[in-house]
């Protein structure tokens, strides 16, 4: 591999995963590859039919998860810091234990 | 002791089990839909025939419909972990998070990155570039799989931690003992076949319909010969890994396959139960005179043979796990529950005194006690020793459900190879093979109840039962997520079906290309 190509690898990488290539007197740099990403991705949803309805649907569920279960039905349990969270459960395992009620 | 309400037990249970079921519907389409793809684009790819590419595309396309209604089932799963398990998830640790979190990563990079050079880059890649990145959209979904099952498997036997008094929580020590331990191992090889096998079953079933409406006539015999010869493939391996299961569960969880087998009484040359029907309302923990089975057909010595590969091996009933006395592998005796019970309440008591103590001396000493009796940990929760016999009939009979599909699926692949075109000429087979695709999700969901169900009341194999792990929530707020679950699942999963449907009565675009 010549050393033009080695110093660019990461970059000819990228590309060849998204089947893009760069002409020979074009400069690598993150903003001509990330545009060019970007430009896959664009068009390849811009192309999309049933896609279309599946993404609504992830994206509708992922509201519905994040901003309304997660918010409003599943706040976090325990609270405060690590040690305030092993005090907590400390007390909770400690508590829990059972009394023998029908020994056999 | 501070009461939890055996309700809000089950119902975090039922929460629980109702999302990680419907997860599982997409789960193993995903890992078993995903290799027949693959594979049809490899055809392509080596024959160079536009029908194999359009073959590849159809079931894509379905993969796709699935992938997407499945994305995010799971999340509510590590929304539960927080909510409703909070113990346990401070117990585990990094034990679990780690797995879960190389998963996350993992599977975001792989699949937003492979995914859609699938589905984008058709013209823009190379053939080449383009099936690798087929297969490795689908080996990177089965290696997510791998994470969830190391973390699974390490609920079922937990190794490779310590447990940390001053955090209260399992620390890792040993990376590779979780990753490979052989319960995970064999975990996720059955759960993987078995998906394929559900994948095979999917794409024979979808083919034999279009046979019935004689549509697609090339494209549903190409189809079937694949992913015949893929599913019996899958479904040789997953008997055989539900075997090396079977002697997994026999060695680390006896309870699990004493009640799979409905086995009360123990003993040696033990029969296997090949089919039975069981007294409705027996009592499985306690002695009693009568027979807990209203019939039963055995193969002689089969479980002890399972068990322990010698026809006269041992295999211990629910009793004799309950009443211990009998010699374990290592030579030593097993012990009663009673007496782990007795060990478990020490250690606790053994943390208590650790944390609260004030000089060196009592904690070296707490910590001693401790240390002796962690292994009984989790018994030291449970009131009674019935207490730790799992729920027989469902275990028992979801487990045959599963072995006998397991069969069945073996001589449908084989009867499909061996009948090659001539199905064309028979409706009721092409019927049976239709109806045979709700049974592959039954096939998996029974699995999934055996495995999870047997290990009641563990939620932590021998060290946290349920009623230790789960948060002291109000019932009636468990409750109400679950209704709202329950509704909210419904409705996806009619919005999945009518999509899937829909996809497929529109059917592939071979019948241009492949005349
Ligand atoms: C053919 C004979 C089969 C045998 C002997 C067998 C045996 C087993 C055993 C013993 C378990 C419990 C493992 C544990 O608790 O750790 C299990 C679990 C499971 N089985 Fe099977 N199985 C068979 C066929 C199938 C089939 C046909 C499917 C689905 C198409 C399937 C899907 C599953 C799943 C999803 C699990 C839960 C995951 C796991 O624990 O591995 N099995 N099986």
């Amino acid at each position: 591999m010549s050393p033009h190509i080695s110093g660019h690898f990461p970059y000819v990488v990228v590309l060849r995963i998204f089947g893009l290539r760069m002409s020979r007197n074009c400069s690598y740099n993150h903003t001509v590859i990330l545009s060019r990403v970007i430009r896959f991705y664009v068009d390849g949803f811009r192309s999309m039919t049933l896609g279309r309805t599946l993404w609504c649907i992830i994206l509708i569920k992922l509201f519905i998860m994040f901003a309304v279960l997660r918010v409003f039905f599943f706040p976090s349990y325990l609270q405060g810091g690590d040690e305030e969270k092993g005090e907590a459960v400390s007390a909770e395992l400690t508590e829990r234990m059972a009394q023998p009620i029908n020994p056999r | 002791m501070d009461a939890i309400d055996s309700s809000l037990v089950d119902w975090s249970r039922a929460q629980f089990a109702l999302t990680a079921m419907y997860h599982w519907l997409f789960v193993p389409l995903t890992l078993g839909l995903g290799v027949v793809m693959a594979i049809m684009e490899t055809l392509y790819v080596r024959t160079g025939r536009e029908f194999w590419k359009q073959t590849a595309k159809f079931w894509m396309k379905l993969f796709g419909i699935n992938f997407a209604m499945g994305v995010a089932t799971g999340i509510i799963l590590e929304f539960e972990f927080g909510t409703n398990w909070s113990n346990y998830s401070w117990f585990v640790g990094d034990i679990f998070g780690a797995p879960l979190a190389i998963e996350g990563i993992l599977a975001f990079f792989m699949e937003s990155t492979f995914i859609a050079v699938m589905y984008f880059g058709w013209n823009k890649v190379s053939k080449r570039a383009h099936l690798a990145s087929t297969w490795l959209t689908i080996i990177g979904a089965t290696i997510s799989a791998w994470w969830i099952l190391v973390a699974n498997a390490w609920m079922q036997h937990p190794v490779g931690m310590e447990f940390n008094p001053d955090t209260v929580r399992n620390e890792m020590v040993d990376f590779a003992a979780v990753a490979f331990s052989p319960v995970a191992v064999v975990k996720f090889c059955h759960t993987v076949s078995s998906s394929w096998v559900l994948g095979a079953v999917f794409v024979v079933g979808v083919s034999c319909w279009y046979l019935l409406r004689g549509r697609h006539r090339e494209f549903a015999l190409s189809s079937i010969r694949v992913a015949a010869w893929f599913g019996l493939f899958a479904a040789l391996i997953t008997a055989h890994t539900g075997h090396q299961s079977g002697r997994d569960i026999a060695m680390y969880q006896p309870m699990k396959l004493a009640a799979a087998e409905g086995l009360y009484e123990g003993g040696t040359e033990q029969a296997l139960v090949l089919g039975g029907l069981l007294r409705p309302g027996a009592d499985w923990t306690a002695a009693s005179g009568d027979d807990r089975f209203l019939l039963k057909v055995e193969m002689p010595y089969a479980l002890s043979y399972l068990a322990t590969h010698d026809l006269q091996g041992y295999v211990p009933g629910i009793r004799n796990l309950l009443e211990g006395g009998y010699k374990l592998p290592d030579d030593s005796v097993a012990l009663s529950a009673e007496e782990m019970m007795k060990r478990g309440r020490m250690a606790i008591d053994a943390l208590a005194q650790y944390r609260a103590a004030a000089d060196a001396e009592t904690k070296a000493t707490a910590l001693a006690t401790l240390e002796e009796n962690f292994p009984w940990f989790g018994y030291g929760y449970l009131k009674s020793p019935g207490e730790l016999v799992p729920p027989v009939p469902l275990t028992f009979y979801s487990f045959r459900i599963m072995v006998v599909l397991g069969g069945y699926f073996i001589a449908l692949f084989a009867g499909l190879l061996l009948l090659g075109q001539r199905v064309t000429r028979w409706k009721w087979a092409q019927l049976a093979v239709v109806l045979t695709i709700p049974l592959a999700w039954l096939a998996s969901q029974a699995g999934w109840v055996v495995a999870e169900v047997g290990r009641q009341p563990w939620s932590i194999q021998g060290l946290l039962p349920n009623v230790a792990a789960i948060s002291k929530l109000d019932v009636g707020s468990v409750q109400t997520t679950f209704f709202i679950f329950l509704i909210l699942f419904t409705l996806l999963l009619v919005a999945e079906l009518g999509i899937m449907g829909k996809a497929i009565a529109a059917g592939p675009e071979t019948d241009q290309t492949s005349a």
